[in-house]
């Protein structure tokens, strides 16, 4: 009985695994089945021709990097400083525990309540209409709780035996935060930032209203109305309004391109977990 | 050959004690979990705490350095003086207080990077570069190690074996030249070989500096220690065990004196009963003893080269 329960276990645990690599090998199969014809270099580094019926994703590819680029470097600041606070300034577990708790509100905001915010605080009270810069922030605020999670967790991880070793050698607490903390959670920053980025790179309602537009816009001059082209946000109008059917297919490979984009950054991330999650096992 | 000035004989007081406990209570809001230890460290004894797991030995220990401090949610009440300062005293700096006392642990502790860095590690915010590499070399010779890493420095310590760092661990404390070590049972993960390599260290450091170690091996206490303290948990004086109006027994150092007459005539029954363990426990088969309390016959042999740093 006991050996059949197991093997009931075994095989739902693989079911439920098979069913989650076959759900996503599905839909990468049916963005290449539906988006292969427009796949090519040329599409990849030329400019859209004609509201999305011709021509490549170059711009619309730039303008996702210096988003989440500008989101990376809005956040990972951010995300030091608040885990340093939660876990090496703070004390007592109940301050952590209500930060801790806080960032988790945070990450369940919805995107389109930080799209609208941003709207309002950056579009219209700083007068910056629709701005790359707008974005990015928006969307460094957005994953500011992955980040932030991924390096408390990291922290977390280090033994105690390193904070007590360094200090009992009379290091001042910045000293043991610049020798021994950050050092050894930088995974956690990296792992955090970089499945936070994927988040980021697929967003589509907190650019909507404050950094992307379809059409008319390559890099960047300035700050105030300088808007970006994004992927997320070129597929989402293409998918809405185009009856054509080659900008369908232009669609679909620029969908393909986006889910490459952000299982790429998951993978980036995936040493830097792993690594994490050995360092908290042995110790 | 010149001794290495890492190496300078400290000229000792021996009318003031180093270290001086008063009336030391530790307590949580909850509980006290350290009640009342006085004590008194000379300058180059080597002091032995030993007791029961849990009695707070460690606790002890890391009194004497505020490495407490580190623990959220702990009181200390009393004084602990050294050189006669107090350091429990408001405005201290903490840190320059750690590194005048070095503290051993347990589990040797050791940071990614080279050996060089490590012991290096708590140079850095206190002494000129220009003065690491002669800090570093004097200690790494006063923990017998320099002989083993001196062709690599640049490697990495954690390729060291756990004996190997447990000296590592000594070096960077010593690199800091402590006026006194802590040792937090520092042989409780190594091998008996490695075991017997930090005893002999710990015998030859009690002539440069004051050595506190907390041991739950009784035998080591016999080996190495001039003067043991033994922590014992006891009920709160007043109260009777079992009455249901006793508070939790508390760790109190019952009894303090030279380690060998403390073996052969404790005063508490307590202690005797605790020390009397040692007698009962299995000696190692190379080192037989005829004294009926466990004392050994003669000095420890095993003893490890000096090293002395080459010209």
């Amino acid at each position: 009985m006991r050996r059949w329960l197991d093997r009931c276990f075994w095989g739902l645990t693989g079911l439920a695994a098979l069913l989650a690599c076959a759900l996503l090998l599905g839909i990468v199969a049916f963005l290449l089945h539906r988006g292969l014809p427009a796949l090519s270099w040329s599409f990849l580094v030329q400019d859209t021709v004609g509201a999305g019926s011709g021509g490549g994703i170059l711009y619309q590819l730039l303008g996702t990097v210096i988003l989440i680029a500008t989101a990376f470097a809005t956040a990972a600041p951010l995300a030091v400083a608040l885990a340093l606070a939660a876990t090496v300034y703070a004390r007592g577990k109940g301050t952590r525990r209500r930060f801790e708790v806080a960032l988790y509100a945070l990450n369940g905001l919805p995107s389109i309540v930080l799209g609208i915010v941003g709207l309002i605080v950056f579009g219209k009270l700083l007068g910056w209409g629709k701005s790359w810069l707008a974005g990015g922030l928006i969307l460094g605020w957005m994953i500011l709780p992955t980040v932030t999670i991924a390096l408390l967790e990291r922290i977390q991880a280090i033994p105690r035996r390193y904070f007590e070793a360094a200090a009992a050698l009379g290091l001042p607490r910045g000293r043991i935060v610049r020798s021994v903390v950050l050092p050894q959670s930088l995974g956690g920053l990296i792992s955090g930032s970089l499945l936070g980025l994927a988040r980021a790179a697929g967003e589509t309602a907190p650019i909507l209203f404050t950094a992307a537009v379809f059409s008319g816009a390559t890099l960047p001059s300035g700050i105030r109305d300088n808007p970006v082209l994004a992927l997320p946000y070129h597929i989402f109008v293409l998918a809405q309004d185009t009856l054509d059917p080659e900008a369908g297919t232009r669609l679909w490979a620029a969908a393909f391109v986006l889910l490459a984009l952000v299982l790429l950054l998951g993978l980036a991330a995936l040493p830097a977990r792993l690594a994490a999650h050995e360092e908290a096992r042995h110790g | 050959m010149a001794e290495h000035p890492a190496l300078a004989l400290r000229d000792p007081s021996p009318e003031r004690p180093v270290l001086e406990a008063r009336g030391l209570t530790v307590r949580t809001h909850r509980r006290v979990l350290l009640r009342g230890v006085s004590l008194q460290v000379p300058p180059g004894t080597v002091l032995g705490l030993v007791g029961p797991s849990g009695v707070g030995k460690t606790t002890l220990l890391k009194c004497f350095n505020r490495l407490l401090d580190l623990t959220p949610g702990l009181t200390v009440e009393g004084e602990v003086l050294l050189d006669g300062q107090p350091i429990y005293r408001r405005g201290l700096d903490t840190d320059r207080l750690r590194a005048r006392i070095g503290m051993l642990f347990q589990q040797p502790v050791i940071f990614p990077g080279s050996i060089y860095r490590n012991v290096a590690f708590g140079l850095r915010h206190l002494v000129a570069r220009r003065q690491w590499r002669e800090r570093v070399e004097g200690a790494l010779c006063e923990a017998a190690l320099w002989r083993e890493v001196r062709d690599r420095l640049d490697e990495p310590a954690a390729e060291l074996s756990v004996g190997q760092q447990q000296r590592l661990c000594l070096a960077r404390a010593l690199a800091l030249q402590p006026e006194v070590v802590l040792m937090d049972e520092p042989t409780g993960s190594l091998d008996p070989a490695s075991t017997r390599a930090i005893e002999s260290l710990v015998r030859r450091l009690a002539d440069r500096h004051t050595v506190v170690l907390v041991t739950h091996d009784l035998e080591q206490a016999l080996r190495v220690t001039d003067r043991l303290g033994v922590v014992l948990p006891r009920c709160p004086s007043g109260s009777r065990e079992g009455s249901g109006q006793v508070g939790e027994r508390v760790g109190e150092l019952v009894e303090l004196g030279p380690t060998k007459s403390l073996f052969r005539s404790p005063r508490d029954p307590e202690v005797a009963e605790y020390l009397g363990s040692c007698s009962a426990s299995p000696r190692p088969a190379n080192e037989p003893s005829t004294h009926p309390l466990g004392l050994p016959d003669s000095e420890p042999s095993t003893t490890l080269a000096v090293e002395t740093l080459p010209s």
